[in-house]
């Protein structure tokens, strides 16, 4: 469930983000703003640059061209108590408790005493360590140290959360703790910005998402209007030969049921597909066809579908609807898999 | 403000410390192994409560007359500080025990060595000489030489007890003569424990051994993401170094006086002449030290890659310096060689306050090179650290 805010200040704006590692461009010309109050995703294959952009978000890298504005809040020491940055790496110490970790990132950010550590407390309770609080982390599991990277990050009650993949290579109960606790810290008015290759991930959690690809922002929308650029479902038929014994005849065939396809109304893109060869009943070879059609009304256009398939005299094998995901809008866009 | 600054450095030093505390091995090269090789050096140099050597020379002496002059001559080195170890044999053997390196000088009391000493005595034989062949082991000339001088002084009273007892005209002459007295100077820093010889270099050493854990902390923090991390927050590079170096310093300063007080304790260690100049040149060491690891770890990307090499270097500083051979020991080009080692210094500084009883003020000098060399390692560290 997407939660449903229509955040509108801009609190981070992104101009032109760029960065060199010498021949290496890693990010090339990056523009977006985060809201005051959204998650705001950043969606992307390995090497596209996210991390890097975060880096520059929050300080730690210089840009080669570009700038990072927040509103209200001048770069330097203010800049970096406004942000919390849970690093893609782990980044804590293995020797100390999960307390002594949290107490100590705390104090840097000049919290102490009493309030110091009950804000400990507090997040131990929120990522679920609270009854591992005194063993060292050295001993956790990789989701139960995930979990306190995510707390430390927390710990100064940031304004904006930088996330850079929470999630990777944790167990599901972890998951699940780290996201519903992100669910709800966006609840009570945390923006956050959340890097992920998970695209279920970011479709539940993010209000807009940001696609990046090797170093550029190819798409920044909500999912919603992101997965609208596909133009709807996709409707999937396998159908036997039109006219199995004369090639002649079924290319004719073939043409008319095309065009009667593309007639159909709320219908975005049709195409006929030529199927793997099959063994039809007899036993002998023949050429199934695949029909592709993407709409954004599939209740209307399956029935009239159906009929134009019949009325070709084809057999219909399968039938199938598939609603799009973030997926389908990067492969559009990329011609990749986001996974690859 | 400021205030503040400086809590922020003490929780980062605070963290490091209490992390080092949980650090077994780190804890055992900081403190066990400096123990350890503290008791097995001072205890070679004999017992620890005289500080000094008892039982005088090992001298081994091949008897080959039975006569009672060389009774006497073996009564008079006895006296004098010689412990005579009887070899079998004769002057052959005796040539070879020494060659061999048991003992440092050998003497041989030849057959007729009576008979000569008689002879002489009596004017029978003219001026004729009496021999008593010396010796040395050429591997150990001081001390063989030493050895030859206390020998030769028993022997002048030997021959001087004779000649009183025979011409006691002769000495009367001889106790009315003129005498030129050489009155013992007592120079400060004589009657050297084994903790005033052993320790400075130890001190000095082991502490610029921390230069290893500087370097590896820093690295492996940079590694581990969690300086990053510091550099997040809205505190500056110079606290983050500032702390952990702290925790470093505090780490030597344990050190340096658990080291004192086990040679104050067992080693006789002399301090009480100098404790301010003693702990300003443990803290200048300690600087100097810290500076050194900052620089070293400017030197790899990982704690991997530089932990070897600085181990190596910093033994070969060790063996140079003087800190772990005497440098006395050291020829002449290696001693100027030395001078470039911050550890010279240190060492010149802690040997001028322990061995020699100079005043701090006297040995500023070297202290001010120790910062100096400190300085110059921050300064350059600093311009070549790279923090992401
Ligand atoms: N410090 C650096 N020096 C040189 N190249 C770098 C550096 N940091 C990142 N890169 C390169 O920049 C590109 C983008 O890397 P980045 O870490 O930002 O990607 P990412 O989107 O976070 O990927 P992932 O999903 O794997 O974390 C990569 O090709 C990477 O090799
Ligand atoms: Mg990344």
């Amino acid at each position: 469930m997407v939660p449903t805010q229509n955040p509108t200040a801009a609190l981070i704006t992104v101009n032109g983000l760029r960065k060199n590692f010498d021949s290496l461009t890693a990010v090339d010309g990056v523009s977006f703003e985060i809201r005051q109050g959204e998650v705001f995703g950043l969606l992307g294959p390995n090497g596209a640059g996210k991390t890097t952009t975060i880096s520059m978000l929050s300080g730690t890298l210089q840009p080669t061209a570009g700038t990072v504005n927040m509103a209200g809040v001048p770069e330097g020491p203010e800049r970096r108590r406004a942000l919390g940055i849970v690093p893609q790496d782990l980044a804590i110490y293995l020797k100390l408790t999960a307390r002594e970790n949290l107490e100590f990132f705390g104090g840097l950010y000049g919290l102490h005493g009493e309030a110091l550590k009950r804000r400990a407390i507090e997040l131990l309770e929120m990522v679920g360590l609270s009854e591992r609080a005194d063993s060292r982390s050295v001993d956790f599991s990789g989701g139960m140290k995930r979990r306190l990277n995510l707390a430390i990050g927390l710990m100064h009650s940031p304004r904006l959360l930088l996330l850079d993949e929470p999630t990777v290579g944790v167990d599901p109960q972890s998951r699940n703790h780290i996201f519903e606790g992100v669910k709800r810290l966006n609840s009570e008015g945390l923006t956050v910005l959340y890097t992920s290759h998970y695209m279920e991930e970011v479709e539940a959690l993010c209000h807009r998402v940001g696609i990046m690809d090797r170093g550029r922002l190819i798409a920044c929308d909500s999912v919603k209007n992101l997965i609208a650029t596909l133009g709807g479902s996709v409707v999937h038929a396998e159908i036997g030969p039109l006219s199995p014994d004369n090639a002649m005849q079924e290319e004719v065939a073939l043409a008319a049921l095309q065009a009667r396809l593309s007639a159909i109304e709320h219908c975005s893109e049709a195409e006929i597909l030529p199927a793997e060869p099959r063994q039809d009943i007899a036993g002998s070879e023949e050429n199934p066809h695949i029909v592709k059609v993407r709409t954004d009304a599939p209740g209307r256009v399956l029935p009239t579908l159906v009929s134009a398939i019949s009325a070709a005299g084809a057999p219909l094998y399968s039938l199938s609807l598939r609603e799009p995901n973030l997926e389908d809008v990067f492969l559009e866009l990329t011609g990749k898999s986001l996974r690859d | 403000m400021n205030k503040r600054v400086l809590l922020q450095i003490w929780s980062i030093a605070a963290r490091d410390v209490r992390i080092l505390r949980r650090d077994r091995s780190a804890l055992i090269f900081t403190f066990g192994m400096p123990i350890i090789l503290t008791f097995v050096f001072g205890s070679m140099n004999g017992n620890h409560d005289a500080g000094r050597p008892t039982g005088g020379f090992k001298v081994a002496v091949a008897r080959e007359d039975a006569g009672q002059r060389a009774e006497q001559a073996l009564a008079q080195l006895r006296t004098a500080g010689i412990d005579p170890i009887p070899v079998t044999g004769g002057a052959d053997a005796l040539e070879k025990l020494i060659a061999a390196g048991k003992y440092s000088a050998g003497l041989v009391i030849p057959t007729d060595f009576s008979t000569r000493f008689d002879a002489a005595i009596s004017g029978k034989s003219g001026n004729g000489s009496i021999e008593m062949p010396f010796v040395a082991d050429p591997g150990d000339t001081r001390v063989a030489s030493m050895i030859k001088g206390i020998a030769a002084g028993a022997n002048e009273r030997l021959v001087a007890s004779e000649v009183i007892r025979q011409y006691p005209d002769a000495a009367i002459a001889m106790l009315n003569r003129p005498k030129i007295a050489m009155p013992d100077t007592e120079i400060k820093g004589q009657g050297l424990t084994p903790g005033d010889i052993f320790l400075p270099g130890f001190m000095v050493y082991f502490v610029f051994s921390l230069a290893n854990g500087v370097a590896a902390t820093l690295l492996g923090e940079r590694q581990e993401g969690t300086l990053r991390r510091m550099l997040n927050a809205p505190i500056s590079r110079a606290q983050i170094l500032a702390g952990k170096l702290l925790a470093r310093g505090i780490l030597g300063a344990v050190q340096t006086l658990l080291l004192i007080g086990i040679g104050i304790q067992w080693l006789h260690l002399s301090v009480a002449q100098a404790p301010v100049g003693i702990a300003i040149t443990a803290i200048a060491t300690i600087f100097s030290a810290c500076g050194m690891g900052l620089l070293m770890a400017t030197f790899g990307k990982t704690m991997e890659q530089i932990q070897g090499m600085t181990t190596m270097f910093l033994l070969l500083l060790g063996f140079i310096s003087g800190t772990l051979i005497p440098r006395s020991l050291l020829p002449e080009w290696m001693v100027k060689v030395s001078m470039i080692t911050p550890h010279a210094w240190a060492l010149n500084a802690y040997s001028d306050l322990i061995q020699r009883h100079h005043t701090l003020l006297s040995t500023l000098p070297n202290i001010g090179v120790l910062l100096l060399f400190g300085c110059v390692f921050f300064g350059l560290a600093l311009a070549r650290f790279r923090f992401e």
